[in-house]
């Protein structure tokens, strides 16, 4: 007893040192390791681009994407603070807004039309993602007309000092590192417009492209330029979804031979060896509607492939009310846009004044191709449109060229690509080949993160947001590793990869 | 006995919150608190019903204890996933949990006494902030259970090789309620599951023990207590989440409550000075998954199903503890002890919902005889886990670092009738 009461204090010491000592290590501080960016500094980074860059998905540019565009999970990766972005809140920006699931069952979607506000604006310095939707290789030096984006990407973030381009906003921040990935809208555009809108002329499209890496490289600060290629448009699923899926659907039917088509007669497209187009439309078969060289039905044709065969004659079999509707609508906007009359004067138009219209502007369109003298023996010989004929099997009610590309298109589409893949690949210190990349899961149908069991195919919902065309929070998860590994190649560094499991889905719902 | 448990329930108001490894509470008793629960080969008062049922046989008149002891975890989580900032931290919401107990012994004849305790032997609370980078695995997480438990104990004392003693008890689990709430991420914009369920009906389990004293220095324990299964049953709701979910369903799950056996040696070196090493294992490894299951199809699932893996170990502690009677202050008695506990849970499996380490734990405690009847106890227990860093962890956890300490104060009187 005597023996305890001496040594208690004793013992009662030892305890409380115990207690001390692992009470009172300091666990504030996490010893994160390092990023190793081998022989680069990558301390401060920008990304230049379009939609791609921004993080846009869905058809919007809304916060819970942009969250996981790829220059924020690199920068996260490069353990970069304060990787500012331009945050817009859900639904986000878009026109006419975002794709939402309305089914999980049957996969149907439906736009949102709310539109989200800006979130981080003002913070004193231009966006380290100077990602802007929708612009061309041209807008790195000229700011384009008509961006709703633009504006808010390039100035929100200093507004009270506006900037010329986006050049004036890389040469603030004077990065480390920059991003630069244009170019998939110089023939992007032509390829969602079913071939109706122009590609950057390739020769322009080089001025333009090595003018603006060259004025990156000049900045002060001296940074590593990454220049990203351009993934071959064809093969997205804006482009290859529809087609196998209505030849799957027409696959017995003898009525339907294929798709008549209606088509943009070329000659400016000789420039890249294209032939001409003569034809005011064409047949293409059932067989390749799901061959993804000979035709590509687009994501924007959803809506009007069940009119296939409806005839605006009430006294005929397949005449369906709602769909002569929906078709006589449709080329009243395409005699809208083709600048012919307003939108008041062809709410007015009967069905023989919408023939009529598209006829001449068929006609126009043939003149200013090939001239007065041609058009006039075309003229003599063109039938014209007639809508009780059935839609989309005949050549005078054909299928809306908006919605496909034809065979001529689409090599015109990779001939292109290539052009601008090639100066891309002459430029900048270290080149990402997305364009190999998508190539190569598009070729083995599907991708496997090898940190994770993780597999995405390159179709909607996996690979692809709901719009076709952009990818998803998984495939930006993808695109960050394969520039990653492309990084540590090129600068002997170690920068760790995500794993592409932990990264959500995050699918647009309509609640 | 529904009246009963409807009676206990609203004295218990409380309860909840793990501080021991995997959901585990072993702070059942005051007294025992004071030694961390080193008790099993000692036990001199009715809570040996939890400790040791062995323990009752030899225990004499009427004896009552009861008391609570608040449980203060404090987590902070520091990001290392792809999902925020590297390093960003956030601190677990404070909470605070009242875990009670309550004990009864009556002495039938010399060597027989029975008992029935009312202990909270598992539970959970984890909470943390809705918008947290972990929300998607977890926002909150409760799992409370009381347990009522009517036991017998024996002594064999004329045995010629020093005291025996045995004792058993059936352990139903009369009360629990589970409820947990995350953060759908899938989609956008994100939803919230939750679930908020009862014990379905009760479920039962039984403990049984062994004390072997070969001389008045030396006791010597085992006691083992079978695993519970129990069935929560509840509901289900999805909030903000119209494509794919139903607006409201019904959803159960089944926990299995795992078994344990202490083995235990008591010793007393010197007058008045007993000191107690117990060695403690638990049957882990039969939590090897949480599935919630509904009553209907949830398209978003594609099944009736979630399936949460645990994979848990089997696990064990080491306690230790020593009481000193004999000092100048009469009817004082001081505790302490210092205890490792081995946590269940492997690093792949280590989520918000429970942010287990191995830890160590540090004991104080005293009684004071207030009257011949009465005696006022008092504990306090400090925990502190090591520093967890977690990689690679399944799909449903968070890559980061999870820093962890609590504060258990304990009151508790005790009645020797």
């Amino acid at each position: 007893m005597n023996y305890l009461i001496k040594h208690s204090k004793k013992l009662l010491s030892l305890v409380l040192v115990l207690a001390l000592i692992t009470s009172c290590k300091d666990y504030q501080d996490l010893d994160v390791e390092p990023v190793d960016t081998g022989d680069a500094d990558f301390s401060s980074y920008v990304a230049v681009g379009n939609s791609l860059t921004a993080g846009f998905q869905s058809n919007a540019l809304y916060e819970d994407a942009q969250e996981y565009s790829f220059p924020n999970l690199l920068a996260r990766q490069l353990q970069i603070e304060n990787f500012e972005q331009p945050l817009i809140g859900n639904p986000g920006i878009g026109d006419p807004g975002r794709i939402e699931l309305t089914s999980l069952e049957n996969s149907t979607t439906q736009y949102n039309t709310n539109q989200g506000q800006p979130i981080n604006t003002g913070i004193g310095q231009p966006y380290n993602n100077l990602g802007v939707p929708g612009i061309k290789v041209d807008a790195y030096l000229n700011a384009p007309d008509n961006n709703p984006f633009y504006p808010l990407i390039v100035n929100e973030g200093n507004p009270q000092s506006p900037l010329p381009n986006i050049h004036a906003a890389v040469e603030a921040l004077q990065p480390t590192v920059v991003s630069f990935w244009l170019g998939n809208n110089d023939i992007l555009t032509y390829v969602t417009s079913g071939g109706l809108r122009q590609f950057t002329n390739p020769s322009n499209f080089q001025t333009q492209y090595v003018s603006a890496i060259t004025q990156i490289q000049n900045l002060e600060s001296d940074p590593t330029v990454i220049t990203a290629n351009i993934p071959s448009v064809a093969s997205i699923p804006f482009a290859t979804t529809v087609g196998p899926q209505f030849q799957a659907q027409i696959e017995g039917n003898e009525q339907v031979p294929g798709l008549v088509v209606q088509k943009t007669f070329y000659q400016e497209n000789q420039q890249i060896g294209a032939s001409e187009n003569r034809e005011p439309a064409g047949l293409i078969e059932k067989v390749n509607l799901d061959d993804p060289s000979q035709a590509l039905i687009l994501l924007t044709a959803r809506d009007y492939l069940p009119y296939i065969g409806v005839s605006a004659n009430p006294q005929a079999p397949s005449y369906d009310e709602a769909a002569v509707t929906a078709i006589l609508n449709y080329w009243r906007g395409y005699i809208v846009n083709a600048g012919v009359a307003t939108e008041q004067e062809v709410a007015n138009y009967s069905q023989s004044d919408i023939e009529d219209t598209m006829t001449q502007i068929t006609i126009g369109q043939y003149e200013q191709t090939f001239g007065p003298a041609e058009a006039q023996t075309f003229a003599a010989n063109y039938d014209g449109f007639n809508f009780d004929e059935p839609f989309g099997l005949s050549g005078q009610n054909p299928f809306p060229n908006q919605f496909v590309l034809g065979t001529n298109e689409i090599s015109i589409t990779n001939t292109v690509t290539g052009i601008f893949n090639s100066v891309i690949a002459s430029q900048g210190d270290v080149q990402f080949d997305v364009n190999s990349f998508f190539d190569q899961v598009i070729q083995d149908g599907q991708y496997t993160d090898p940190n994770s069991n993780v597999t995405l195919q390159p179709t909607i919902g996996s690979l692809f947001s709901l719009d076709g065309i952009h990818p998803s929070n998984r495939a930006h998860a993808a695109l960050t590793n394969e520039l990653i590994e492309t990084l540590n190649s090129a600068t002997n560094g170690d920068i760790d990869k995500i794993n592409i499991a932990k990264i959500p889905e995050g699918v647009p719902v309509a609640n | 006995m529904r009246k009963l448990i409807a009676t206990i329930c609203l004295i218990f108001l409380c309860a909840g919150s793990a501080f021991a490894s995997g959901f585990s509470i072993y702070e059942a008793s005051v007294r025992a608190n004071g030694v961390l629960g080193a008790f099993s080969a000692y036990a001199d008062d009715a809570s040996t019903i939890f400790y040791n049922p062995a323990g009752l046989g030899g225990l004499e008149g009427i004896n009552i204890t009861g008391g609570a002891t608040i449980i203060a975890p404090r987590s902070s989580f520091r990001n290392l996933s792809p999902l925020g900032p590297m390093g960003q931290e956030t601190k677990m919401e404070k909470q605070e949990f009242l875990v009670p107990n309550f004990y009864g012994s009556y002495q039938i004849t010399n060597n027989l006494t029975a008992g029935i305790g009312v202990y909270a032997p598992f539970g959970l609370g984890t909470k943390w902030p809705e918008d947290w980078v972990g929300r998607g695995s977890s926002i909150e997480t409760s799992i409370e259970t009381i347990f009522v438990t009517p036991s017998v104990g024996y002594e064999f004392s004329d045995t010629g090789i020093g005291n025996i003693r045995v004792g058993a008890g059936l352990r139903i689990a009369a009360h629990g309620k589970v409820k947990l709430s995350r953060a759908v991420t899938n989609f956008s914009p994100e939803g919230t599951f939750a679930l908020d369920g009862d014990l379905k009906e009760p479920a039962f389990g039984f403990n049984a023990g062994l004390q072997y004293e070969p001389t008045d220095k030396v006791t010597l324990g085992f006691t083992y207590r079978s695993e519970v299964t129990t069935e929560f049953e509840g509901d289900a709701t999805f909030q903000n989440l119209s494509v794919g979910f139903p607006s409201s369903a019904q959803g159960g799950a089944e926990i299995t409550l795992p078994a344990s056996y202490v083995v235990a040696l008591n010793v007393e070196p010197i007058e008045g000075l007993r000191t107690e090493l117990d060695y403690v294992w638990w049957g882990w490894s039969s939590y090897d998954e949480l599935a919630i299951e509904f009553d209907q199809p949830i398209p978003a699932l594609g099944g009736s199903t979630i399936v949460n893996e645990r994979n848990y170990d089997n696990s064990w502690q080491l306690r230790f503890g020593a009481e000193y009677t004999e000092l100048p202050v009469k009817g004082l008695t001081v505790r302490g002890g210092i205890a490792y506990d081995e946590n269940p849970i492997r690093d792949r499996y280590v989520d918000p919902t429970l942010p287990d380490s191995d830890r160590w734990l540090f004991s104080g405690g005293l009684s004071y005889q207030v009257t011949d009847y009465l005696a006022v106890d008092a504990s306090y227990i400090f925990i502190r886990a090591k520093q967890r860093k977690v990689t690679n962890t399944h799909e449903g956890g968070i890559d980061g670092v999870y820093t962890t300490y609590a504060n258990l104060p304990g009151l508790g009187f005790t009645l020797n009738l």
